[in-house]
This record gives C-alpha cells, structure tokens and sequence, in this order.
C-alpha cells in the first residue's frame, strides 16, 4: 500500500505533461507592447518593444521588428534577435493597426485569449494609422513604453471619459449575443500617447469611430455608469460652464408591448458639480438652464450616436442583448437589425447639486 | 579519632562487605568513632550536607549510650530515619544522600538518616519564555523546588503526583502531575505506561523523555509543550491536560497539546484580549510568511514572471541583474548564511555573541548585496522570515520552522509554484495525522470544533472562555459557571 502510495504520488509529479520552462526574470525580455501591422503578403509586421531596466526608474526601450504569419510566431522570430527569449506574459498593451482592424481581430486575438500566461486585463488598442510608428523611436522616453500607455488608459477610464474597456471586456461584448465590441484608438503627438477616440467593431471587424471628448462621454453615460470627468460647454447665453461629473447613473428599462415594437428607455441620472462660469452671478434659474440645456445637448448627441451605430450596424450598447434578457426564446437573426426592430428612447436627467462658494 | 576508610570487616552477620565496592570511589567516607558504644559512619561526601550530619547526627550519636538502633532512632531530631539491613536498599540511598550509621554492637543493622545537600540555583526570570507582564518565575533544577512552584499555585486536594525512577544509570526522578476527578484518565494512563515502558540507561534531560514518549518520532513537530513556566503548567493543569516533570530538569511537558498552542505565548493571557488575538494573529501571519515567503520567491522569480506586479519589475530586474546566480542557489547561500549567523550565535558565550549580530549584519547584509552576490530583495525576504521564526514563544516550534523551509525551497525550485503548493499539501496532511497523546494535533482546526476557537487563532475574554478545550476529553467539561449578563443598560451619568 505504501510503495503504491510512493509511486502514484513520484508519478503525478514526474509524469505531468506541464511543462514547466525555466525563465528566470533578469534572464529573459519581456515583452510589453506589441504593434500588428500588415506586412508583405500573408504576413503580418510586428513591432515589439523590450524595455530594459537600467535602474528602477530608468528605461531604455528596445524595440524589434519581424515579420511572422501568426502572433506568437512574432516574438520568436523576435528571439533570435534579442540576447534572451522573449515572453509575452507581461504584455500591456496590443495595437493593431487600422488595416488589420478592418479584416478581422479575432484571427490575431484567438492565440492571446487561449494562453494562460497573458492577463485578460490587457489593453488592445487600434492605432489611428499604423502601429509601427507608435513604438519604435522611442529614445527620449526613460520609461517603459508599455507601461506608460497601459497608465494612461487606466488613467482616462478613472478620470476621464473612456468606457472600461480590456481584453477581457473585448471578448465578453464579442461572445456576448446582441452586443458588439468598441476599442479605444491611440495616437502618437511628439512622444505623447494620447487617447484619439472609440472604434466601433461588428463581430471582430472595424466599422466605424467617434471622437474623444463630448461624444465619448455620452457613449459612456449610455453605456455605464461611472463617476469624473469635466465638461465644458457654451450656454444660449453665450456664456461657458464647466459642468465636473460626480456621478452618473444608468439604468435601461424594457416595455415589451405585445404585437407592438417594443422600447427600450435608457436611463441616465447625471449628478454635477458647476465648477466655472464665465458669467456675472449664478442664480437657482441659471443652474436651471444650464442643466436643462446639458440634458437636451446630451440627448441630442444620443440621437446622433444611435443614428451612426445603425448605420454601421453595430450595436455597442447591447440593445439585442436587453431584449434577450427579457425574452424567451430569443434568437438573434430575428433582431436585426437591431434598430429597426426597437424604439430607443433615451431619458436624461441633469442635476446639478452645488456651485460652490459664490460671493 | 578518625579512622580513615579501609577498616573492613568486623566478621559477623555483616553487611559492611556488601559496601566494599562503594569504598573503590575516593569521595566515600567510612570510618569508625571510639565512643561507647563505638559507631560507624558511611557517606557520600559529595552527596550529603556536612552540617546537618555534624550539627544534627554526629553530636547526638556521640553523645548516646544507648546500644539499640530503636532508641537511637528516637533520639534524632531528624525526621526520615530508617533502620535496616536490606544492603541493596541501603546502598541506593546512600545514593541519595543517606547517611548509614551502625553500631558497633549489632553489624547487621543499620541506621539510615537523610541529610543530603541540595545543589539548587535560585528560581529566577524565565529567559525562554520572557514575559513582561506577569510572574517573573521559573523552573530551576530541583524537582523539589519545581513541585512547590507548581503546589503553591494549586493547594488543591484533586493535583495527583506519580512517581517513577527511569534510567538504568541515571535514576532519574520523573513525576507526573495531573488533577484528579478532572483530567481525563486515558491521557494520565498513556503517560503513565509509556513512562514506565522506557528502558534506557541514562536521561540527561525532560527532552529525551519527550522524545521517548511522542506519539510519532519522525515527525518533526514537538508533540508535548515544552515550557518553563510554573503559571502556563498550573494553567494546564487546570485545563485538564497532564504534566511531566523531572529532576534535574527546569522545563517540564505538558500534553495533549495542538499546534495552535505552540503560538500563544503565555504574556498572552495578562493582556486585554483584543490586544492579544491581535499579537497572536500577527504571530501566525509571521510564522506562514517565515515558512513560505523565500520559496515563493524562488518559485516566481524562476518561473511565473507573469505573476508579477508591472511596477516591481523593475526593482527585482535591476537588483538580480549583477547576481550571477540563478534564484534558488542565492536563496540556499542566504538561508544558510542566516542559519550559520543563528548557530555561532547559540554557541557562543553571551558577550562574544554580540558581536555576531554585527559581523552578520555588516558583513553579509552590505558587502554581500555590494559585491552582488545577492539581490536586495532576498535579502529583505530572508531577514523577515528568520525574524518570524524568532516570534514562537516556544523554543522548540521555532526550530521546526527553520527547518521545514528547505523542502519547500527545493520543491519551489523545481516545480514552481506547484511543488510549493504539493510540499505544502504533504505538511497538512502529516500534520493532521498527527497526535498528541492521542489527542488530534491540529484540533481546532481538524477535527473543527468551533468552541475552543475561543482560544486559538485569537483569545476571547476570560468570561467567555468558561469550557475546558474539547479535545482533552476533561471529566469536567465546565470550568466554571457562564456568568448571568447584566443586559439592563445604564446610563453613564447615573
């Protein structure tokens, strides 16, 4: 019974097929940003980026160019150029240049959803352009690049107007019936990484994109709820306020008539804060104004949002989705598209709970 | 008027032959005292207190003309007086530091008076089990002295002493201490037939007994608490669990005990509760960090990179870059270091060992990290896990806990973090198998009983901890009646 206990137990640990590469950490370079683009033929050229930590402070960015069929084909061409192996597994960030956006992501996506190495809070990006650009030349940034542009989309996601938005999250809204998924778009200005705005995907193909800025927001308050950011917009008046959000609330309720169209009403409880205004004195009928005008320029933009989704025919916000959730028996062929088949309706409310100190 | 050893035989029905081979040892005295009638005396000089035979038997013999060992006897002012002639018997206390007196008229018998000298050390500060609240008391090596800390603090008729010489050579006196009508009389009948079941031929100390008696040998957790603490025995008596002492010995055992006991330190009892269940729960998280941080250390760094932080990246990269070492053999050259540091220090006289702490502490920590033979970081690593394992209160776990590191280590640098988890998973595992007296080891935890939680991972109030833990199986389970509670709320200015 004891020799069986031995030999069962030297067997599982002998005999695992998991096979475990040794990969000390100063021994290998890791890989944090990668950029696809299309390169000759069937191939595709990625640009991969090793930093090299001098101190802990001080970076020098490596960067390698090759040119593979696959994705992870890549970093072991990558290999035979570098002075240690390349691994994937501290990767940060994905670009994709516009080019291969509009193919179809998935077909590079499928290897980095499958390894366990790699961490589903990774950002995939679309670059404006091309992606190469974005990552080699980077001699005057002391500080690993990867990291860099992974902070500064944490940073617009808690503070700004990005909707939370990952690997992860790619691949729910891509899986998920009656959705569709978005990825941020980054641009390069002088060595600065910059958000440029929100691309709009059907299935994994690239189909359209807004700006950064006012229509961002929007999109985020239809789509989730969050809190911060700061908007500044021009009165009747003409006068400027600035209007910080504190908090604000979405909620989406399904009215399923029977026989009729049914209805979808977004709801969006926006709290304020009026931080600035160029006007002389803020009365109870300004803050009034200015809060009935923010709801109506916001329910405008919606309008404007849907009416471009439903051109695009993608369907970011889960509209199909809602209706599943409230229907049995739901398939998706008979919901497309989406925006024929339902009324949006889009309800916003704007308060604005204080205008700090005024003389 | 003294006559030097060497007069032999009287030739009657003697039994002066029988301690002939006594007389072989330079420090055995015998000689004959002229009088009327004429005695002999036989000691132990080195055994007996001079005083008492000078002050309290030789003036009195001496001065008596009585020819009857009886009356003799009765005119001692010393209380064990024996009279005999069983040569055996009179040579094992002679041991002991009897004095055996004979009178010239009657070789056959023989008078055995006590008077033997205590070579005692003053009850003085526990240094193993330092405490700064609380009494400042602790075992020295009189099993006389020993009993009474233990009796003074129990004047109780239930507290039950059994007796055993164990040792071929040694003769050691070991006793067992429990509370009768209380203690559950399995725990007392297990200590008792394994103590009479050992057969050696020399006990040095109340170690070897504990490690005669274990229930498991192999293992290298302590199964019986070593303490030197009179108030932490009493409090285990009173618990219900059995106490071994013995002579010559200032620790004494206490069983059944659980691992969890090994991590309370007594102090733990003389503060506020919270403050305690506090102190105790940073124990525990310091003793798990001691045992399993440096192997997952070795395992991340060799193998999950991908497991570790962006932002500590750069910190570990850049200061395992100039160590020409892989992971594992860095950590094994600093464990072993710190092990060396601890050894040299435990060997060494007390003021040299001062200087140990600096010579470990310049030399290894700066120079080694200087001329890049080790990274910061381990170094950090290394240094907090000794220091958790120097927070046991009891000596002996702290040992274990040095030790069990190695395997891990190994394991984690072999398999990753998967062999930290199956080395870890083997060490439950034993240690749930574990017994102490028969008792579960790891109780609370397995088998789970949530009522002595109360005194485990955290202390609860004195109040609360009303019931005698279950796994000693106690005859009474209740220490004492769960007091009413005043709900009638008051107000303050009342």
């Amino acid at each position: 019974m004891k020799r069986l206990a031995i030999l069962s137990i030297s067997t599982l640990l002998f005999l695992t097929s998991c096979f475990l590469q040794e990969e000390i950490v100063d021994d290998i370079s890791m890989v944090t940003v990668i950029g696809f683009d299309k390169g000759e033929g069937e191939k595709i050229l990625a640009t991969i980026n090793v930093p090299f930590h001098q101190s802990n402070i001080e970076v020098i960015n490596k960067t390698y160019q090759t040119e593979a069929v696959f994705t992870k084909d890549a970093t072991d061409i990558g290999t035979s150029k570098s002075d240690t192996p390349m691994v994937i597994a501290q990767n940060e960030v994905l670009i994709f240049s516009k080019e291969l956006a509009e193919e179809n992501l998935m077909d590079y996506l499928d290897s980095y959803q499958r390894d366990p190495s790699i961490s589903t809070r990774l950002f995939v990006a679309v670059a404006e352009d091309k992606s190469a650009p974005l990552i080699a030349r980077n001699n005057s940034i002391n500080q690993d690049i990867g990291v860099l542009i992974g902070k500064m989309f944490r940073n617009n996601i808690e503070r700004n107007f990005l909707p939370q938005t990952n690997l992860h999250l790619f691949l729910y809204d891509y899986y998920q019936p009656g959705r569709d998924p978005f990825l941020p778009i980054i641009s390069k200005d002088e060595e600065q990484y910059q958000v440029k705005g929100i691309s709009f995907f059907k299935g994994a193909t690239y189909k359209g994109e807004i700006e950064f800025g006012y229509e961002t927001m929007v999109f985020r308050q239809l789509r989730e709820s969050f809190s911060h950011g700061a908007y500044t917009f021009e009165t009747k008046d003409q006068e400027w306020a600035s209007i910080q959000n504190v908090s604000s609330k979405k909620s989406v309720d399904v009215v399923l008539p029977p026989g009729e169209k049914p209805t979808i009403k977004i709801n969006v409880k926006m709290n304020g804060f009026l931080r600035e205004y160029s006007g002389e004195k803020i009365e109870e009928k300004t803050i009034k104004e200015i809060s009935k005008q923010m709801e109506d320029s916001i329910k405008e933009k919606s309008t404007e949002l849907l009416g471009m989704f439903e051109e695009w025919g993608v369907d970011p916000l889960g509209l199909g989705n809602e209706i599943r959730k409230n229907k049995r028996g739901w398939k998706e062929k008979e919901w497309e598209p989406i925006y024929e088949k339902v009324n949006v309706d889009v309800n916003i409310n704007v308060t604005i709970k204080e205008t700090g100190v005024t003389s | 008027m003294l006559k030097k050893r060497g007069k032999g035989s009287n030739n009657k029905i003697n039994i002066l032959p029988g301690l002939e081979k006594l007389k072989e040892s330079a420090d055995f005295i015998h000689y004959k005292n002229d009088g009327n009638p004429g005695f002999y005396v036989n000691y132990f000089k080195s055994l007996i207190d001079v005083d008492i035979l000078h002050r309290d038997i030789l003036r009195y013999v001496s001065k008596s003309t009585t020819k009857k060992l009886s009356e003799l006897k009765n005119e001692l002012p010393i209380e064990v007086v024996m009279e005999t002639s069983d040569v055996e018997f009179i040579t094992d206390k002679i041991f002991r530091g009897f004095v055996f007196v004979q009178l010239e008229n009657d070789l056959s018998n023989g008078l055995l008076i006590r008077a033997e000298k205590h070579s005692v050390r003053d009850v003085t500060i526990p240094e193993v089990e330092y405490s700064v609240i609380g009494p400042k008391e602790s075992f020295v090596e009189s099993y006389e002295v020993n009993l009474n800390l233990i009796r003074s603090r129990l004047p109780d008729s239930q507290l039950r002493l059994k007796q055993y010489k164990i040792g071929s050579l040694s003769r050691s006196k070991v006793g067992l201490l429990y509370m009768d009508g209380l203690t559950n009389q399995e725990n007392v009948e297990t200590v008792n037939q394994r103590l009479e079941d050992i057969d050696i031929d020399m006990l040095n100390d109340i170690s070897n007994i504990a490690e005669l008696i274990s229930d498991s040998q192999l293992s290298p957790f302590p199964q019986l608490l070593d303490t030197e603490r009179p108030d932490r025995t009493c409090a285990a008596l009173a618990e219900g669990k059995v106490v071994i002492l013995m002579d010559r010995s200032p620790h004494v055992l206490l069983g059944p005990t659980s691992l969890i006991e090994f991590f309370s330190s007594f102090e733990d009892y003389y503060i506020h509760w919270i403050l305690a269940s506090m102190f105790r729960l940073i124990r525990l998280v310091a003793v798990i960090l001691s045992i399993v941080a440096t192997p997952i250390y070795v395992a991340v760094l060799t193998y999950h990179h991908e497991v570790l932080p962006q932002d500590l990246i750069g910190t570990l990269v850049t200061s395992r870059r100039n160590v020409p070492f892989p992971p594992i053999l860095e950590a094994i050259i600093l464990e072993l270091t710190i092990e060396l540091l601890r050894e040299a220090g435990a060997r060494l006289p007390t003021k040299i060992g001062q200087t140990i702490g600096i010579v470990g502490g310049i030399v290894i920590g700066t120079a080694a990290v200087q001329a890049g033979l080790t990274s910061n970081i381990l170094l950090i690593i290394v240094a907090l896990s000794a220091l958790g394992s120097f927070t046991t209160p009891i000596y002996n776990i702290g040992n274990t806990i040095r030790l069990i590191r190695f395997p891990l280590l190994i394991f984690g640098s072999l398999f990753g973090l998967l062999g930290v988890v199956i080395c870890v998973v083997f060490i439950l595992a034993h240690l749930i198998q574990l017994t102490s007296l028969g008792r579960p080891y790891m109780e609370p935890i397995y088998p789970f009983r949530f009522g002595d939680f109360r005194d485990a991972i955290v202390r609860l109030t004195l109040r609360e901890r009303n019931t005698r833990p279950v796994y000693l199986r106690t005859q009474k389970p209740i220490r004492f009646p769960e007091p009413e509670k005043d709900n009638k709320s008051t107000d303050i200015y009342e």
